[in-house]
């Protein structure tokens, strides 16, 4: 099966092993995920103001892209791996389902695109990974079975807030334990795995992500988290970032933040696709677990 | 906030409304948005009296830190009662100071600007200017 795959500005940079360990998880399975020619930035995050659609359009260049590109794969579906990216696209996908004047205003301004037609589906990689490749198929093929290894879940908020482009329950979200349990591993229960990381506040006021961080890691210390697996780049980056804010609150101690892809791909035998760092961790873990 | 207003407007809230169709009339004040806001310990108001705040027409919630705090999570808009999306509210609060070209934030004069991603700064430049 072939899907086009949107990847975003931290997947080419700042996480880069997020994207190698997806795409090695999805082969693994069958499924290619092809790249747009041509992408640009999906706006970050998705403006509010419902008078204004001017700053949608950076979104909608690229859904137009899908829709030029999406006799490639026989589908209309755009995958993406940023759980931001997947928020802006899904959001002004929804509000131009709805609002056929900001379609048309929009369509008006594309000089050299074809017109958007608003039948692209946004898809995020954990709905690929639930519904078209299914988590017992994922059991079956496991080359380790991560026994003992504690892993928190943080969702974070795009993914599952707001409601009309949540992929899972936004109060009890299950999608990430789910791939916890089926690698073998133990999900961790916590209050705050879909607390807000403090997101852009890092670059203006970063107090405001070492409070955030220090409140959602310290009970995963409490609870022995080995890992913590995260959906989105920002707020790996975060979480990292306030972890060395507030290491003298923390006591020094810190917990390794993987893409959730990352722990998948270790579990399916997929190292060629990880980190070398990363691997190191997974396999101090892996074979501390099996002592 | 010194002084209590004593003269009621709706004029904040007709602007709100133009920006983000949110009515704040159809809040009653539960203050389920302030439980649940994850940063609302740091905000110089809580975002139930932000919210007040426009139903009072009281523009000196224009001049507070809380609705450039808001970071979009989505947390009070899933679980208001009355269906408002505070979000929004934050955003249009924000856009009657962005919209005049009035900016929260320097982006040459950002600290370690090389530390952090470019998701980051874009968002927090698609947040804090115009």
């Amino acid at each position: 099966m072939k899907l086009l795959y949107f990847p975003g500005c931290s997947l080419k940079n700042y996480a880069q092993r997020y994207e190698k360990s997806a795409l090695a998880v999805a082969k693994r399975f069958d499924i290619e995920l092809v790249e747009l020619k041509r992408w640009n930035c999906c706006g970050v995050v998705y403006s509010l103001a419902s008078d204004s659609v001017f700053h949608h359009i950076a979104a909608v260049r690229n859904l137009i892209r899908a829709q030029e590109q999406m006799h490639e794969t026989g589908n209309e579906k755009l995958v993406t791996l940023c759980s931001m990216c997947y928020q802006v696209l899904a959001s002004v996908n929804h509000r131009l389902a709805r609002d056929p004047e900001a379609l048309e205003t929009l369509n008006r301004f594309m000089d050299e695109e074809e017109d958007y037609l608003g039948t692209i589906e946004v898809l995020h990689f954990l709905q690929v990974l639930r519904d078209y490749i299914g988590f017992h198929k994922i059991k079956e093929s496991l080359e380790r079975k991560l026994e003992n290894i504690r892993v928190a879940p943080y969702y974070g908020c795009m993914l599952v807030r707001p409601k009309e482009v949540a992929i899972d329950d936004p109060e009890d979200p299950s999608l990430l334990e789910t791939l916890i349990a089926s690698v073998g591993a133990k999900p961790i229960e916590y209050p705050f795995r879909t607390d807000c990381c403090g997101s852009y506040n890092v670059v203006a006021n970063k107090d405001i992500v070492k409070i955030r961080v220090l409140r959602i890691i310290k009970p995963l210390l409490r609870n022995s988290a080995d890992l913590i697996i995260s959906v989105c780049p920002l707020c790996t980056f975060n979480l990292e970032y306030g972890m060395k804010l507030a290491s003298r609150e923390l006591y020094g101690k810190s917990i390794p933040v993987l893409y959730f892809t990352e722990l998948l791909a270790y579990a399916l035998g997929l190292d060629y696709a990880l980190d070398k760092n990363v691997l190191a961790t997974l396999n101090k873990l892996y074979e501390g677990g099996e002592k | 906030m010194k002084k209590l207003v004593t003269k009621i407007s709706p004029e904040l809230a007709k602007k709100v409304f133009a920006i983000s169709g949110q009515n704040v009339y159809a809040c009653y004040q539960c203050g389920k948005c302030s439980a649940g806001c994850p940063i609302a310990d740091e905000m110089d108001l809580l975002p139930n009296q932000v919210i007040h705040m426009v139903q009072l027409g009281d523009e000196r919630v224009l001049e507070s830190k809380a609705i450039w705090l808001c970071a979009n999570c989505f947390t009070c808009t899933v679980r208001c009662p009355r269906d408002i999306n505070l979000t929004a509210v934050m955003e249009a609060l924000r856009l009657l100071t962005l919209r005049k070209g009035i900016y929260k934030l320097d982006l040459r004069k950002i600290e370690h600007v090389e530390e952090f991603p470019q998701i980051a700064l874009i968002a927090a430049a698609r947040k804090l200017t115009g």
